[in-house]
Formats: structure tokens, sequence, C-alpha cells
């Protein structure tokens, strides 16, 4: 599902890599990295999603970002740590976009279960940080990806909305969909089976 | 409070600077540059004779004084309301007199290009028409304790207030749905009020004086030096939104959403943006310019904002090296419409803009703070 070949992620000005993977590979499953604070679980994520350049090759099921981007993106979808929208757009017109972007269909059931249909008329300067991460939840899951990457996705989330996001994310997995989740606490093991747990040490990916 | 000043600074004055330089630049290009050394000085006394004598003119620049400080104050609202600058709120738990000498200093230091000019013009004005000194002065204190004012009711604000909730309601109400072609624009507009203002009215200004003022006496040569820095003083406008596209909007990448698709994005916006400009020039031309002209002048500023697009993605945000593009890219134009005719240098602009744009966009990661 995702191979990544000769990464190096070197920061602008930097010589030194803060990253480095000569080759990894994963097949369809639900994952977890952990790691220490800046140790680059973030900027490996970042990557795969596409948003930071790096050298090296990322592809998923055989499509590579740098040579074939459309075909790549349509495929991963990400959630933000912390994410952050446009204050005088509608998470609304946000969730509209994504879907027209992505050609897909909106988890109606996770909008539903997370009660994020309440909020969605109203711009999002006035989301609390809890409503912007089920917002960039809703839109990680839009469309027909086959990796999600969820970064931090327990950050402000309420109990309910926690089991919500498990009871979902195992949904998908049955659905073929699989994970990457870098958190510094575990979801569930009641509810979430991961096929294998990582860890980065010494600016390289190692299982844990 | 020494401790509460130097953040202050670095929050607010220095970034409020780093981020206006562009700004600055071209009022200073248009206060000390547009004239020789040798009559700089008389220059500036006859224009400050002109502010004495005549109420109307005196009126224009407090308006525009009055512009910048609502520049300032947006920027300090802006910062203390950013999620990174939330930290703010803990000046809360100063004394209000501490915080009041605290907003004072950092509001006259936002204010101080201004402060010095004004205080000049009293000191000018202070012989011929006493009143006008004492008016400038009156008007310059108001100034910086309405900007210390405003950052003590953001810092200490606890709820929301009437004048919000109307807006807020009004808002919803004549709501009108944003696409995504319209982002940039809708942030311009919501956003950034303030600085496509007084770019309006530096730019409008300008094309008043060459093309209005001059009318009986137009002269081309002028106009070609002097349009495109109406153009050039929009940068500051293209590099905060591609500020805010590669900050808000930076989870976009990880959409199937073509670079052509989001170079059409900021084309729409440099072309409705500009749109002031070309009405101007199309209504006040006197027949001094062809039509076609015209268009072609239009269409190469929205290329040169586009090309300034690419630039502000390719020195990854850096004020320095943006401005120093810029302007290297207002030279090399000037150059090449001259020795290859305006047709011919729009052309190569356009291939130039397209790839620097496509180049940098995939490769692009903001400067880390150095």
């Amino acid at each position: 599902m995702l191979t990544i070949t000769s990464f190096q992620k070197k920061y602008p000005g930097s010589d030194h890599p803060v990253l480095s993977i000569p080759h990894f590979h994963l097949d369809k499953g639900i994952y977890w990295i952990k790691g220490e604070n800046g140790s680059g679980k973030t900027s490996l994520i970042k990557s795969i999603a596409g948003l930071i350049p790096f050298t090296g090759s990322i592809a998923i099921d055989g499509y590579e970002l740098h040579t074939n981007r459309m075909a790549y993106t349509k495929r991963v979808n990400y959630a933000e740590a912390e994410p952050q929208y446009p204050p005088f757009l509608t998470g609304r017109e946000l969730v509209d976009f994504y879907k027209t972007t992505n050609g897909g269909e909106l988890p109606v059931a996770l909008m539903s279960s997370l009660g994020v249909e309440k909020f969605l008329h109203n711009k999002t300067a006035v989301y609390s940080s809890g409503m912007m991460k089920k917002l960039s939840l809703v839109l990680a899951f839009t469309g027909h990806p086959a990796l999600i990457l969820l970064d931090e996705p327990l950050i402000a989330l309420d109990v309910e909305a926690v089991e919500t996001l498990q009871q979902t994310i195992a949904a998908y997995y049955t659905q073929g969909v699989s994970f990457i989740i870098t958190s510094h606490q575990p979801l569930s093991s009641a509810v979430i089976h991961y096929d294998d747990v990582f860890s980065i040490n010494n600016q390289t990916l190692v299982k844990a | 409070m020494r401790a509460a000043w130097q953040i202050l600074n670095k929050v607010m004055v220095k970034q409020f600077y780093l981020q206006n330089a562009g700004l600055f630049l071209f009022a200073f290009l248009f206060l000390f540059g547009i004239v020789d050394a040798g009559h700089l000085v008389s220059y500036h006394l006859s224009l400050m004779y002109s502010m004495i004598s005549l109420p109307l003119f005196l009126f224009i620049v407090m308006l525009l004084w009055m512009l910048y400080n609502i520049r300032c104050i947006a920027f300090c609202s802006a910062a203390v309301q950013a999620a990174d600058g939330s930290f703010l709120y803990r000046l809360r738990g100063l004394s209000i007199t501490v915080q009041l000498v605290l907003y004072l200093v950092v509001s006259a230091s936002l204010y101080l290009p201004v402060f010095v000019y004004a205080c000049v013009l009293a000191k000018v004005a202070l012989p011929i028409k006493s009143i006008v000194s004492w008016q400038v002065m009156f008007w310059q204190s108001m100034m910086i304790c309405m900007g210390a004012a405003s950052l003590f009711i953001v810092i200490n604000k606890t709820s929301e207030s009437f004048i919000t909730r109307v807006t807020a309601a009004v808002g919803k109400t004549f709501r009108v749905n944003i696409g995504y072609p319209a982002f940039l624009l809708a942030y311009i507009l919501h956003e950034r009020k303030a600085a496509l203002a007084i770019v309006k009215i530096f730019s409008l200004l300008m094309l008043g004086m060459l093309m209005v003022r001059n009318a009986d006496g137009f002269d081309a040569d002028l106009f070609a030096i002097f349009y495109p820095l109406t153009v050039v003083a929009h940068a500051t406008l293209v590099l905060q939104c591609v500020s805010f596209n590669e900050t808000l909007l930076h989870t976009n990448r990880n959409l199937p959403l073509h670079w052509l698709k989001v170079a059409a994005m900021y084309g729409f916006t440099w072309l409705m943006i500009l749109l002031p400009e070309t009405a101007f020039m199309f209504i006040n031309n006197y027949g001094n310019l062809p039509l076609l002209q015209i268009a072609m002048e239009s269409l190469t500023a929205v290329l040169m904002l586009f090309l300034f697009t690419g630039m502000a993605l390719g020195c990854g945000l850096d004020n320095e090296r943006y401005l120093l593009f810029v302007f290297m890219s207002y030279i090399v134009m000037l150059i090449l419409q001259k020795s290859i005719g305006h047709v011919a240098a729009a052309g190569a602009l356009a291939a130039l803009s397209v790839m620097v744009f496509g180049s940098h966009y995939y490769s692009f990661e903001r400067e880390r703070v150095k």
C-alpha cells in the first residue's frame, strides 16, 4: 500500500536531514507511530500527505507523489494535530470545497455522530478547538481515500468523540482503508487493533 | 514591565515594521524618491505649506494618518487574537496603569514615522498658522491614545461587544457562499481591509496625478515609470495572500488540486484587485493612451502580481528576499518594456511568471524563523 524509498527531509537552510528513511513498506492496516516531541513524526506525516517537500519517493498503491500527484493525493487524506481554518469561511463552505475537490462523498454517519452538522453554518472564527478538530476529521474522511493520516487525533476531543472516532476507524478499516496514526497515547485496544507500532529513533523509522 | 515591553516589541513593533516593509519603502519612494536631492527640502516645504494653507489638503492628510493608525490597530488586534499570540492575554494580569503605559509605548512606536513628519509640519506651521500646528499635535496625540486604548480593549475584553454581535447577525443574513476561486479575495476583503485601502489610495492618487492632473501635458515616459509603481505597491497584498494560503489553507496541498488551478485562483484574485486601476485608466484616459495599450498595461499588471506570487513562494515568504525580487522585477520590466516593447515584454512576463510559479509551488516550504 505505502512505499517509501530513499526518503530524506531537511529543513530550509539546513544541510542535515531531520529524517532519513532508506526503504520502508506498509501493507494495508492500522499503524501507530510514536516518538518524543520534536522527533519528526509530524514532518514524516506531512511529507506523506504531500504538504512539505522532501527528497526521495513516496508511493501509494503504485502512484508516486512527485510524478503522479493528482492520483496520489486522491488516495491519501490528512487530519492535522491542531487544525486552523480561515475565520471568514463557514464549515459548510470548507466541506463543500473538499467534497468537490476530492470527488467523493461526505462521511455522513461520522458528521452526525460527531454533531458537526449543528455548527457547519457558522464561520470557523467562532469554533472551539474541539469543533475545529471534529471538522478536520470530517474533511479527512471525505472522498475515497486508501490511506488516512491522523496526527494526534485525540487532541481536543471529548470522550464521546474519541469513541466515535475509534469506531469510525474500525469501520473504515473493514472497508479497506488504512490508517497511520501519530500520537503519544494509543487508541483503545478494545476497538482498534494496530498491525504494527513504529517509533522514530536517530532520525529514522524503526519498529517499536 | 521591561520583560512585557520586550515581548510586545518583538511580537508587535518589530513584526509590524517587517510585514509592512514594502509599504514603508513605497511611502519613502513617494516622499523622497520622486524629486532630486537638491530640491528635496523645497519640495517638502511646499507640500507642508499646502497643508497649512489648504484645509481640504490637511484634512486628506489627516485622513491618511488615520488610515495608517487603523492599520496599526488592526495589526495589534490580529496579533493578540492569533493562536500563537493568545499568550498576550496574560497581560491582563498587570495593573491598568502599567498596561496603559505599555500600550502607549507600543502605539507610539508603531506610529513613529507619521509622528516625526507631523512634528516637523507642526514646527513649520507654528509661526504661520498656529491653530494648524495645535490641530496637528492634537490629532497625533489622539491617534497614539486611540492605538493604546484599542490594544487595552482587545486584551481585556471578556465578552462579545454589541457591535460584534450586530455585525455577525447582519453578516449571517446577507451572506454569499464563498467558493474556492474567491477564497483569497474574501481574505483580502475580510482580513486585510486596511492594507487594501492604503494600497488603493496610493495607487489611485498616483494614477490621478499621472492621468488627470497632467492630462494636458501627459508624459508617456513618466507614465511608463510610475504606473508600474502602483502595481508594485500591491506586492504587500501578494505576500499576505500567499502567507494566508500557506498557513490557513496549507492542507489544500493534500487535495488533488492541480497547481494550474491554484494559479488560476491567484490570477483571478489579482484581476479583481486591479479592476479599480483598470477602470480608472479607461474612464480618465482623455485620449492620451490608446485603449489597446490600457488593456495591455492592465494585463501586464496582473502578470506582474502573478510573478510576485511565484517569487513569494520561491523565497519561502522571507520578507527581505521577496522585497529584493520585487524591486528587481520592477527595474527589469522597465528595461524590457523600453527595449522590446510592451507586447513582447508582456509575453516574456507571462512565460516567466508561469514558470516561476510552477517550479516553486510544490517545493515551497516556509523559511524557519532565524
